[in-house]
């Protein structure tokens, strides 16, 4: 489990660049969130949030300088280490097609603890079995039990959401990374969903990454970070297109 | 992982199915036709053995062939009873079989010949004539019937049957007061002995006692009783079927018969004219052999396409499945394990479908052609078809996995549509 002590991301003068000879997407100086916090995370289209969190998720290697995630230096992470280091430590969910159309509601929240070992086990010492965890899981998140065995494609894109975060969420991973998880739910549907992954978020004892343009919903967290704020190369970005008009105005 | 891959075919099985259906057709008809090929030959080639040459009326080896073994078209003249009497004389020559071709029974040949036939006459691997049922012909109005002639027409041993003259399905007129007798059945051959009515010559020749002019005239018939107490004797036989004492001498045999001087004769040795006629269908047998290549081709490029058709909308279920832990390689390997079964599945549905398609034609070609293909487990080149099919179906699948490999890497975790 996090200490809440020892930040669960810390990142370090990290550079990503997509190709060489690109200008940089992300140029970090410092960057952390700490154990057990709620971080809203907000930035205009294309600033690099969902590269950030691609950088966090070790989907994606940075150029230079390092991230240490649930305590992990993910630059000493190799091949199929960093697959392994994300489906143990991270629970993901994105903003929209986040199931397997071929997997039942239930084969998709279990699916996580098919790849790892981390995730099966805490089930066990918790006293119970990934099926019963995830049939709990989908219950907490108040989907009715009789969608569990259907096909993933008759539910509602609300319903999607909360399996997606039913299966980030299976095995209790210290971090649960959203990317724009209620861009495609109406306002009320935003604020049911952000209570069931809170509560659920506070029971695992996880942090919590979520990004959204939604200025609203930031209140409600722990705290709020503007990701031009800390990335350098998005400030470069702006000022270039700011420097762009001024020149064009006459 | 595999039931992963399973649950992803379950989901998209129409194009699947489509999928394999395109290899199961091109694996059915290559080795449909690879295996037609391969015994309508051998069938071919051993429709007659045994013989060293085949003599016939001057005309073109691939006809007197036709004629003599497969009773196919007619013979454009005949050899005279003298001519066989020289030939027959030669020193070299060991036996010889007279055939007699020309009338037909319900659609079967005639064949006229005398007992030398069942004594020397070989068919596929050395074998000879064999009785199932009575015995050899021994009288004028007896006759000895293929296998296929028995099955098809119910006959038993001692019935009846009328022989016509001419050689179509409905012969013009019946040779009714020539009431011939069944004295024999033969085993199954597999060749086109097996639709032959064998009579002696004797026989022929009485059913064409009153036709020396052409045309029989009612009630002015010879009763059967009579024709028994005459003395028939033969005055032509339509081809000679001739073994050797020693085959060494069978290139100056063929000569001496080609330069007879009596009459215009031809001889042949089986071997060559069979090469021959069988280089005539070999042509169609290669088309046919491309055709069903491209076929495979075809089903294989499919299968890319059904497999790389659901790529793009299947990079988001790729990111999923990395986003919970699966590995490039597992992106690689499900898509590799999904090619691969719906290659086997083609091959599998291929070769049932095969099975059915040789079972359903093994019966039409008996009947037609008097060729025997039987069912038989694939042998060593169909297997390497398969192999092939096989290998070229999973490097196919590798393509769009291949794909899928990069774009997984590449992509992030951002979902591209
Ligand atoms: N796979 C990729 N290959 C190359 N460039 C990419 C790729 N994905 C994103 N980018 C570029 O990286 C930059 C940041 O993209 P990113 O997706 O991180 O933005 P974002 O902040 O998540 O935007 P949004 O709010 O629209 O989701 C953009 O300029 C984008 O063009
Ligand atoms: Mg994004």
């Amino acid at each position: 489990m996090t200490n809440n002590e020892s930040p669960v991301i810390q990142i370090n003068d990290l550079e990503f660049r997509w190709k060489a000879n690109t200008p940089l997407v992300l140029n970090i100086p410092e960057f952390s969130v700490s154990g057990g916090e709620r971080l809203f995370l907000r930035g205009p289209s294309g600033s690099g949030k969902t590269t950030l969190l691609s950088v966090i998720a070790a989907v994606l290697v940075p150029q230079s300088g390092t991230a240490v995630v649930t305590g992990v230096p993910l630059h000493t992470l190799k091949g199929g280490q960093k697959d392994q280091f994300r489906v143990d430590h991270i629970g993901l969910v994105f903003q929209q097609f986040n199931l397997l159309p071929f997997l039942s509601v239930l084969d998709n929240v279990v699916l996580p603890c098919k790849f790892s070992k981390k995730r099966r086990d805490t089930i066990r010492q918790m006293g119970s079995t990934a099926t019963d965890e995830a049939m709990r899981l989908l219950k907490a998140m108040e989907l009715p039990p009789n969608l569990t065995n259907q096909s993933v494609t008759e539910l509602s894109v609300g319903q999607q959401q909360r399996v997606a975060v039913a299966r980030a969420l299976i095995g209790q991973p210290e971090l649960i990374i959203a990317d724009e998880p209620t861009s495609a739910l109406d306002t009320d549907t935003r604020q049911a969903f952000l209570d069931l992954l809170f509560a659920e978020v506070q029971a695992a004892n996880s942090s919590l990454l979520f990004v959204s343009h939604d200025v609203d919903l930031s209140q409600r967290f722990d705290r709020a970070v503007d990701l031009k704020s800390i990335n350098l190369a998005a400030q470069a970005l702006t000022d270039a297109n700011a420097s762009d008009t001024m020149r064009a105005a006459p | 992982m595999i039931s992963l891959a399973w649950n992803s075919i379950r989901n998209r099985w129409p194009t699947a199915l489509l999928a394999v259906l395109a290899i199961a057709m091109s694996v059915a008809l290559i080795l449909t036709v690879e295996k037609v090929r391969r015994d309508a030959r051998n069938s071919f080639t051993q429709t007659v053995s045994g013989t060293d040459l085949i003599v016939g009326a001057r005309s073109g080896a691939i006809q007197l062939l036709l004629y003599s073994v497969f009773r196919i078209g007619n013979a454009t003249n005949n050899i005279s009873w003298e001519s066989v009497h020289d030939i027959k004389e030669r020193s070299a020559i060991d036996w010889v079989i007279p055939i007699s071709l020309g009338d037909s029974h319900a659609g079967f040949r005639v064949l006229g010949t005398n007992h030398d036939y069942f004594t020397h006459y070989r068919y596929g691997n050395d074998q000879a004539l064999q009785l199932a049922k009575g015995e050899l012909f021994d009288d004028v109005f007896d006759a000895v019937l293929g296998s296929e002639v028995a099955a098809q027409l119910g006959y038993q041993i001692d019935q009846n049957m009328v022989v016509a003259h001419g050689t179509g399905n409905v012969a013009l007129v019946e040779h009714e007061r020539s009431p011939f007798r069944v004295s024999g059945i033969l085993k199954p051959t597999g060749t086109p002995v097996d639709k032959a009515v064998h009579v002696s010559l004797e026989g022929i020749e009485a059913m064409h006692l009153d036709w020396r002019n052409g045309a029989t005239v009612r009630g002015e018939g010879t009763s059967a009783e009579e024709i028994r107490t005459m003395e028939l004797k033969p005055t032509a036989v339509t081809a000679l079927l001739v073994g050797l004492n020693s085959r060494t001498a069978v290139f100056r045999e063929q000569r001496a018969i080609n330069t007879y001087r009596e009459e215009p004769l031809l001889a042949v040795l089986p071997g060559v004219a069979l090469q021959e006629l069988w280089s005539l269908i070999g042509v169609a047998e290669k088309a046919l052999f491309i055709i069903s290549l491209c076929v495979v081709f075809a089903g294989l490029v499919n299968l890319v396409s059904v497999l790389l058709a659901g790529l793009n909308e299947r990079r988001r279920e790729m990111a999923v499945l990395r986003s919970t832990g699966a590995r490039p390689v597992h992106v690689f390997l499900l898509l590799c394990i999904e090619s691969t079964v719906l290659t086997l599945g083609g091959i599998i549905l291929g070769l049932a479908l095969h099975y059915l398609l040789v079972g359903a034609g093994a019966v039409f070609l008996r009947e037609r052609f008097g060729l025997s293909i039987g069912l038989t487990l694939p042998d060593k080149t169909d297997l390497m078809i398969l192999a092939a099919i096989a290998i070229a179906g999973l490097v196919a699948g590798m393509l769009p996995a291949l794909q899928a490999y990069r774009k997984s890497l590449s992509d992030g975790l951002s979902q591209r549509l």
